[in-house]
């Protein structure tokens, strides 16, 4: 073959070569930067689950001179708390924020028959507060799991997985309740 | 060499280095693809520190611009004005002004807004207006007052008009807009109702990544594939074609 031919031949490869390169490397730092979304995504709803535990000891005890008839609301209320304070795992930690999320709404509810409370502007405060909160939970929840949902998929496709396995990439969880993972932790208050 | 032979070579040179370029471009189009790919859209309520992707409609920050052809109220115009030039036998369109106008705006979506610095941004967005003057054909009241404004004749010989082309983008209030870029804490921003209130998207420092487009997601996912599709694989093929052309005429093939 002549020098030429070699030339041509040389920058054609050249040009694959480069391709597969900037493939395999474009793969090894979408995978990376996915698997950082989830971290950072998981960190945002973490701050925020924390801000809303913090939140409910001033509503109960804001509410708790109305509604001195109502310890079974605020005991929910109370006890969704401790679990969220306890849990550990995303799994507990999604199940943990749906029982204090319906335990807060049937506190809200229960409110609507205390015309005092509802007047009350502590109490609007801390209701506005939370239920900004609860809304970016939602929102990041829906973000974070959208990041789960593009990485689990990205390690179980071809060529991903190639470069996933190689790095021990495991599936994500999701952030949903699971009904068997949901545990409410009785706390006296 | 021959004339001739000098014109196949040159051609051949510059389809050679442009073949690299497409290349590279569509090497840069695949890393813009799965960076997006990769990146969740965020409600802008909960738009977090770093980079972040949302989609909502444009609202005007500080005072509005307004296109500079047909006057429309916008947030960000580019324009150009072309001539169509001959020269020998070739004949091509030639850029005798362009400019563009950038200012500060909101992306609001049903969850609040965030502010945007387009500066240094990459903006795709299509040709909103296009007006053309020629024989017969004067360009509209509208663009003969920006030409006049910029001392730029729309006439040649015997006060006949050039074959001319007016182009302008722009993006309205209210457009749909896709803005990927970093989130950082601002001191400007002040319009946002929620927790984005204190965020402004911006380029970031060290992630080089800021792309608006007035198209969703989808598309502009689709127009970045045939992008790649051309620029790889017609590049690298265009490079190795003239480079083989440069080697049969010199005979080393």
């Amino acid at each position: 073959m002549s020098t030429g031919t070699d030339l041509l031949l040389f920058t054609g490869a050249a040009f694959v070569l480069i391709a597969v390169v900037v493939y395999f490397v474009s793969i090894f730092n979408g995978l990376a930067m996915l698997k950082n979304n989830i971290g950072k995504s998981w960190a945002n709803i973490d701050v925020l689950l924390t801000q809303r535990a913090d939140e409910l000891p001033n509503l109960v005890s804001t509410v708790k001179g109305y509604m001195a008839h109502e310890q079974k609301t605020l005991q929910a209320v109370t006890d969704a708390r401790a679990a969220l304070m306890n849990a550990r795992t995303v799994g507990e930690k999604a199940g943990v924020d749906k029982d204090t999320t319906e335990a807060v709404k049937t506190l809200y509810a229960v409110a609507e028959n205390y015309p005092d409370l509802k007047a009350n502007q502590s109490f609007l405060k801390l209701q506005d507060r939370i239920t900004g909160i609860e809304n970016e939970i939602a929102d990041r929840r829906e973000f974070y799991n959208d990041s789960v949902t593009a990485y689990n998929i990205r390690i179980q496709s071809i060529p991903d997985i190639v470069v996933a396995t190689a790095l021990r990439y495991r599936p994500e969880e999701l952030f949903k309740a699971e009904e068997g993972k949901r545990q409410v932790v009785e706390v006296k208050i | 060499m021959s004339s001739s032979g000098g014109k196949i070579v040159g051609y051949s040179l510059v389809g050679f280095f442009g073949g690299i370029i497409l290349f590279v471009h569509g090497l840069s189009a695949f890393r813009l693809k799965r960076l997006i790919e990769n990146t969740p859209t965020s409600k802008v309520r909960s738009a977090a520190v770093g980079l972040v992707e949302v989609f909502g409609v444009a609202v005007p920050c500080e005072g509005k611009l307004s296109s500079p052809f047909s006057k429309k109220d916008c947030v960000y115009y580019k324009y150009s004005i072309e001539e169509y030039r001959h020269s020998g036998k070739s004949s091509r369109w030639v850029t005798l002004k362009s400019g563009e106008c950038r200012s500060q705006f909101y992306v609001e979506d049903d969850t609040g807004k965030i502010l945007v610095n387009p500066n240094e941004a990459r903006i795709e967005i299509p040709i909103d207006s296009e007006y053309n003057s020629g024989n017969g054909n004067d360009p509209p009241e509208c663009v003969l007052e920006f030409l006049s404004q910029n001392g730029i004749s729309h006439e040649g010989f015997f006060g006949w008009n050039k074959r001319m082309r007016f182009r302008e983008y722009f993006i309205e209030p209210g457009d749909s807009i896709y803005v990927m870029g970093i989130a950082d804490i601002s001191q400007d921003s002040a319009g946002s109702a929620n927790g984005s209130e204190n965020l402004m998207i911006h380029k970031g420092a060290n992630n080089k990544t800021f792309y608006i487009s007035d198209q969703p997601e989808k598309k502009i996912l689709s127009e970045l594939g045939g992008k790649i599709l051309w620029g790889v694989f017609g590049g690298a093929v265009l490079s190795v074609g003239c480079l083989a052309i440069i080697m049969m005429y010199f005979g080393w093939i």
